[in-house]
């Protein structure tokens, strides 16, 4: 291939000067003439840089738009749609709680304040339905689900508004309500149970699939969009040093400062860029797979915990379905904790078990988790500072929350109906609701220390890369400029 | 058996008194009478007669020997066929014919060269003529004659032997005291008949041979006593000192002068006859020999009577016979020169061409009869000399120098021009048989070193050797001619010191072909680049081709190409212009219709088949040229050509170098061998001829630049690494010739620029340059250097006009730049 490019022709003298000819070969880049290899190295690199401007361009408002997608539109309407499930359930439990507490007096908790708490949640549910409808236009699914819970729900309000007025005109004790408003009861909870929280779920899920596709979609866009500008970069990078390298070999001049500087700037806004797409790549995850999944499950897990205590409280509500709701309850604290026992007392048990042995670990720095549940999933995803903590917390007053359910079923057991009313209705921090209370407080704050997290990677993701949509076209245009200046002189020679 | 006679007491040999000479039966008076009666009828023409060689070994005449010395060459009379000589002696009858029989030769001569040439125009290639091409040439050579009249090379010499070109023998002259005999008598071994060669007065049973008396075998009188003695006054006036040496016809005297200044002179015998009325009619009849007065022919001074004898009185030449000379060199081994020899000729022609403007012939030449004498070579013996409208007379010769036809058809110039070629034959060299095998002819020239080396003078004797005389030099003066071409050659090759000198039948060359080395000139050009014949003014169309001398082919065509009839020189210019216009086929035509005699025929098909790029025609037929010419430089110009054209580039080389060594204004050649050497890959040989171009040619500047590029061409990036390359002195000295040039800016950038591209490349071959060297105004570094190539290749880019080539021009220069940081 490296055949001798042709020379000039001898002249009349037969002087034939080692002068080639121009009628060279287009194939064999050997074969080309200064200029047309300065020139069509030049118009390389700047095609490349280009390229690389635009990718990098691409890419970053490209991730930042992720940014904005996962952390202001998708991700909040997550947390809508799991608050919703939770607000649903709170004012079942609300509604269990009114009935149960009747026209009763002493306890340290009223009738009206329990149904203040019933009108709140239904507001908050209000609210987030709004919140989560606002995704029912583009999504197929999200709209069914929304339209059966926004059905639902009504039904559910009118079954649960005639139990409430049935219930005030005829007082009763404390857990002893007419059998009449507990069928109405019956069916209000079946109906939230069977339409108004499913509906809701599947809001969720397919809020928190959608932010999931979007993740990995820009996750990997991120990533791949990295590894192509470091590509590209380099590219560059190996063009620049090519014409260096011709230009030294062509016209011996070792250097040409424009070109240096061309590519020093090509090389450092590669790694530069490559980097910071990395690093917002970690941003993203970081803030998605650490912190909104955390923000995810504990807020499902919040929702279970309150269904379980509403659970408690129509045990005590509806006698005759005391041992139904005594086995979801068991089945709920599970799902919350998983001890691997379903039974009054054995529960307990090996909760204690579990936290001893953790607690046990914890202090030689092992931090062994031997339970399930979504609090156990919690436990082994502890990424930030203040989280584990919280999550101690949580799990401390979870067991608390547990003791103070068994002292109220061995009061049920007992025939002590009145005292276990009293004790579970009252905000007293000994008492059952009282400990819920302040484990349900600690779960906010082991969300909130994710949610934290995750408006702090969403910003500082989103803020890496805001400058990364301007970066590169100046780069591009500034190594196209020096390039340009470097060949100029050369190329005029040419002319 | 005693003789008869009273008186006399000789004894009979062979039917004849050794004493008196007179048969034993007493009736000799009667056939005596007869024999008296036709020796003087035939001998009185030549007085010299068997003598001829006595005033040559007067000289030598202390060892005793006399007439012919040399063992091989047996000078002869030739008597009237009532003489009835011996045939084994080659004496031969000359009738009066000879004029007729040439002048029915002429016409039947031409005949059948037209039918040569019919028959070879038909074949359209000719074939080698032999000799039947120039049988009929008179016409042709007398134009050529009357030409050569016009002053020739012959005019510059200064009358000195060897014409101050060559240097020749040195040969004191000799007091003749010193060499007369003491003791004159002939050996009695010489002594031998002067009629029929047979031995006569040899000693026999112990006595000597008696000095006096008569043939054995013819009757003859014999005496090898002198007649004259010292202090004898002949005529008056001669004193006679003593012998200088004894001849065919009697002894030789030398002799004072007493009435001119007591010089020096030489008495030798007229033929020896008791009959004063045969003698006066003798005298009467060589006087004119008395008339020719040239340098080189030896002076008659008078013609005496002594006693019953005559003599003749001559001017002392005291030296060296030829002969001598040329055995005492070629004993001392070191032999003649064919220059010298040619140097030698030349003298001989100019005596011989004296001779035959007086309508003589000398008819007896040979190395005997030339003595040197100084810086003069001079003819003796003029017993041989006779009138060339002389049809009766005898007719002298030597076996192995005279012509072949002179027993038919008697003397003429040519058969003199033809003794005076063997005779250089013979002093040349070694030439065995040359009275034998070769008695006509030359041998094989692969046989004899000398030819061979010299193929000119080769040819020069064989075609004034050649055994027909229509085939010969026509005149003294064309041989003359053509020697001096020869010699010129010759002396050139020996020295290599040009010895130019315009031709009498060529012109100059009419330009200068392939000086630009870079383009070889096609065959055409060469063609047309020869020398053109020269015009004979004595054509009847000499003016017309001379008004259009200046004016194109075309032109030239449309003048001459017509029905009526043309002269030869209106032929021979059509044809060139037919030549010039690619017409060959109506060129040929036209040459056919001349003489085919004509050399200009000759050339012309040469040229026709040499532009045409026919290479081995045009040998053939310039080598016939060459046959005819041997010294004219244009037909060896015209054979390198040819040469060339058949891809022959040793020969080329050789016939180049030939013509460039004798005459420089032959610029042709000068690049014809270069380019020859190029193409025998001997750069070095063709750079040194280049620079041979003196500075006041016209191409100086082409051969200065030729001579670089050719210089460099090892060097070439793309070289054949086998080449040879100059050395680092012959790239400063190139680069010294390019700085005195003044070229044109272009070319002198391009030339610039192969010299620095070979300095650059040979320094960083070589390295270590010479510190404070400065070449082509810039310090010779490397760095230097490369600064001035890029310079040079930007200013040749900036004279480009096509954008390709300057854009190649920058590249270079970039690429050849010295290196820097910016």
């Amino acid at each position: 291939m490296a055949s001798t490019p042709a020379l000039l022709p001898a002249d009349e003298d037969g002087i034939r000067l080692p002068v080639q000819d121009a009628g060279h070969t287009w194939i064999n880049p050997r074969g080309w003439l200064t200029p047309d290899l300065v020139r069509n190295l030049a118009i390389l690199i700047t095609g490349l840089a280009i390229v690389l401007a635009v990718l990098a361009s691409v890419q970053a408002s490209g991730g930042k738009a992720g940014f904005e997608e996962i952390g202001h539109k998708a991700g909040p309407q997550v947390v809508a749609s799991s608050d919703l499930y939770l607000a649903l359930n709170n004012m079942d439990a609300q509604l269990a709680n009114a009935l149960l507490i009747g026209n009763a007096q002493g306890l340290r908790v009223t009738r009206e304040q329990v149904l203040g708490d019933y009108e709140a949640g239904r507001r908050q549910a209000d609210t987030d339905l709004q919140k989560a409808s606002a995704l029912a236009g583009d999504d197929q699914r999200a709209a069914t689900a929304l339209r059966q819970a926004l059905d639902g729900f009504g039904h559910y309000q009118a079954l649960a508004a005639q139990a409430i007025q049935l219930d005030g005109q005829h007082p009763h004790p404390a857990a002893r309500p007419s059998p009449a408003v507990l069928t109405l009861y019956r069916q209000a909870t079946s109906e939230m149970k069977g339409t108004v929280l499913p509906a809701a779920e599947a809001l969720r899920t397919a809020n928190a699939d959608r932010v999931e596709s979007a993740y990995q979609s820009r996750y990997r866009a991120l990533n791949v969009g990295a590894g192509t500008v470091l590509g590209v970069g380099l590219a560059v990078v190996v063009a620049l040093a090519v014409l260096q390298f011709s230009l030294a070999r062509r016209t011996r001049r070792m250097v040409a400062p424009a070109l240096v500087v061309a590519t020093l700037v090509a090389l450092g806004g590669t790694i530069l860029a490559t980097f910071t797409f990395a690093l917002a790549a970690d941003h993203l995850r970081v803030a998605k797979t650490d912190a909104f999944d955390s923000v995810l499950a504990l807020t499902r897990g919040r929702a279970i915990a309150w269904d379980a205590n509403a659970d408690e409280s129509r045990y005590l509500a509806d006698p005759q379905q005391a041992d139904l709701y005594q086995t979801a309850f068991y089945t709920k604290a599970n799902e919350l904790v998983d001890t691997g026992s379903v039974h009054s007392g054995g529960y307990e048990t090996s909760l204690g078990q579990d936290v001893s042995r953790y607690q046990g670990s914890a202090e030689q720095g092992r931090y062994i988790v031997t339970f399930g549940g979504l609090l156990g999933k919690e436990f082994r995803n502890i990424t930030f500072p203040g989280e584990r903590a919280a999550a101690e917390d949580a799990l401390e007053r979870w067991q608390i929350y547990q003791g103070n359910d068994a002292r109220l079923r061995d009061m049920v057991a007992g025939g002590q109906l009145q005292a276990a009313v009293s004790f579970d209705t009252s905000p007293g921090d000994n008492a059952s609701n009282g400990s819920f209370t302040a484990f349900d407080a600690a779960m906010r704050r082991v969300i909130d220390v994710n949610d934290e997290q995750f408006t702090e990677n969403i910003k500082t993701g989103g803020d890496d890369l805001s400058g990364w949509t301007v970066i590169p076209p100046v780069g591009a245009v500034v190594i196209i400029v020096l390039v340009l200046a470097g060949v100029r002189p050369r190329l005029a020679e040419y002319r | 058996m005693r003789c008869l006679r009273s008186g006399c007491s000789g004894s009979i040999e062979d039917g004849y008194c050794d004493v008196c000479g007179f048969p034993p039966d007493g009736t000799a008076s009667a056939p005596s009478a007869a024999k008296v009666g036709a020796l003087a009828n035939h001998g009185n023409r030549s007085p010299g007669g068997r003598a001829g060689a006595g005033a040559g070994t007067a000289t030598t005449g202390a060892d005793g020997r006399a007439g012919s010395t040399g063992g091989g060459s047996t000078p002869f009379a030739i008597l009237g066929p009532a003489a009835g000589v011996p045939d084994e002696v080659l004496a031969r009858t000359l009738s009066g014919r000879v004029a007729s029989r040439r002048a029915s030769g002429d016409g039947s001569g031409k005949a059948e060269a037209r039918g040569g040439r019919a028959g070879s125009g038909t074949s359209g290639s000719r074939p080698a003529h032999g000799t039947q091409g120039t049988r009929g040439s008179r016409g042709s050579r007398g134009s050529r004659g009357s030409r050569g009249s016009r002053g020739s090379s012959g005019s510059s010499r200064r009358g000195e032997l060897g014409a101050g070109l060559v240097e020749m023998p040195e040969v004191p002259e000799r007091d003749p005291a010193t060499a007369i005999m003491q003791d004159p008598s002939v050996p009695e071994h010489k002594r031998r008949c002067g009629h029929c060669d047979a031995p006569v007065g040899r000693g026999r049973e112990g006595g000597p041979g008696r000095s006096e008396g008569y043939c054995p075998k013819c009757g003859t009188h014999f005496s090898f006593t002198p007649k004259l003695g010292p202090g004898d006054l002949v005529g008056g006036q001669y004193e006679v000192l003593g012998c200088l040496a004894h001849g065919g016809l009697g002894w030789i005297y030398l002799a004072k002068d007493r009435n001119v200044s007591d010089r020096w002179v030489v008495l030798k015998g007229l033929l020896d006859t008791g009959d004063p009325d045969a003698m006066e009619a003798a005298l009467a009849e060589r006087r004119y020999l008395a008339e020719v007065e040239h340098p080189n022919v030896v002076k008659i001074y008078n013609f005496v009577q002594h006693g019953d004898a005559g003599y003749i009185v001559m001017e002392y030449v005291g030296g060296r016979s030829l002969k001598e000379l040329v055995l005492e060199r070629r004993a001392a081994g070191e032999p003649l020169t064919p220059a010298q020899v040619m140097a030698y000729g030349l003298e001989v022609l100019r005596a011989l061409g004296h001779l035959h403007e007086r309508g003589l012939v000398y008819c007896d030449f040979k190395p005997d009869n030339a003595i040197q004498t100084e810086e003069r070579l001079k003819l003796v013996d003029l017993g041989g000399v006779r009138r060339l409208e002389d049809e009766e007379g005898a007719v002298y010769g030597t076996v192995g120098y005279q012509a072949p036809e002179i027993a038919d058809e008697g003397p003429s110039v040519s058969s003199d021009l033809y003794t005076v070629a063997r005779a250089m034959a013979v002093m040349s060299f070694e030439f065995g048989g040359y009275t034998g095998v070769h008695r006509t002819g030359l041998p094989d020239a692969a046989d004899v070193p000398v030819l061979a080396a010299n193929p000119s003078f080769d040819r020069l004797l064989r075609r004034a050797a050649h055994a027909d005389p229509d085939e010969r030099f026509w005149s003294a003066q064309e041989m003359t001619e053509q020697l001096t071409g020869v010699l010129r050659e010759t002396l050139a090759a020996q020295d290599g010191k040009p010895r130019p000198a315009a031709s009498t039948l060529f012109g100059p060359e009419t330009r200068v072909v392939g000086a630009r080395m870079g383009r070889a000139p096609t065959f055409r050009q060469a063609a047309s680049a020869l020398p053109v014949p020269l015009v004979d003014p004595a054509d009847p169309g000499a003016r017309n081709v001379a008004a259009l001398a200046a004016s194109a082919p075309e032109q030239v065509v449309s003048a001459l190409d017509h029905d009526r009839p043309r002269s030869v020189e209106e032929t021979l210019l059509l044809v060139r212009a037919l030549i010039e216009r690619r017409q060959q086929e109506r060129a040929r035509e036209m040459i056919m219709a001349l003489d085919e005699a004509d050399w200009r025929a000759h050339w012309f098909w040469g040229l026709a088949a040499l532009a045409e790029g026919d290479g081995a025609a045009a040998i053939g037929e310039f080598g016939r040229v060459y046959d005819l010419l041997p010294g004219e430089t244009a037909v060896r110009l015209a054979l390198a050509f040819s040469a060339e054209a058949v891809g022959d580039s040793a020969g080329a080389v050789h016939l180049h170098r030939t013509v460039w060594r004798t005459d420089h204004s032959y610029e042709n050649a000068a690049f014809g061998l270069a380019r020859a050497l190029v193409a025998e890959g001997d750069d070095r040989a063709a750079v040194q001829v280049l620079t041979e171009v003196p500075a006041s040619s016209g191409r100086h500047l082409d051969a200065q630049v030729a001579a670089v590029v050719v210089a460099i061409r090892g060097w070439a990036p793309d070289a054949d690494p086998i080449r040879w390359r100059a050395t680092r002195r012959d790239l400063l000295a190139a680069a010294d010739r390019v700085e005195a040039l003044d070229l044109p800016e272009e070319r002198g950038a391009r030339l610039i620029a192969l010299l620095l591209e070979a300095l650059v490349a040979e320094l960083d071959r070589s390295g270590d340059p010479p510190p404070d060297r400065r070449v082509l105004g810039v310090p010779y570094t490397e760095k230097a250097l490369r600064g001035a190539l890029e310079g040079v290749y930007r200013d040749l880019a900036r004279l480009s006009t096509s954008r390709s080539r300057r854009r190649g021009f920058v590249d270079r220069a970039n690429f050849i730049r010295p290196r820097t940081a910016f």
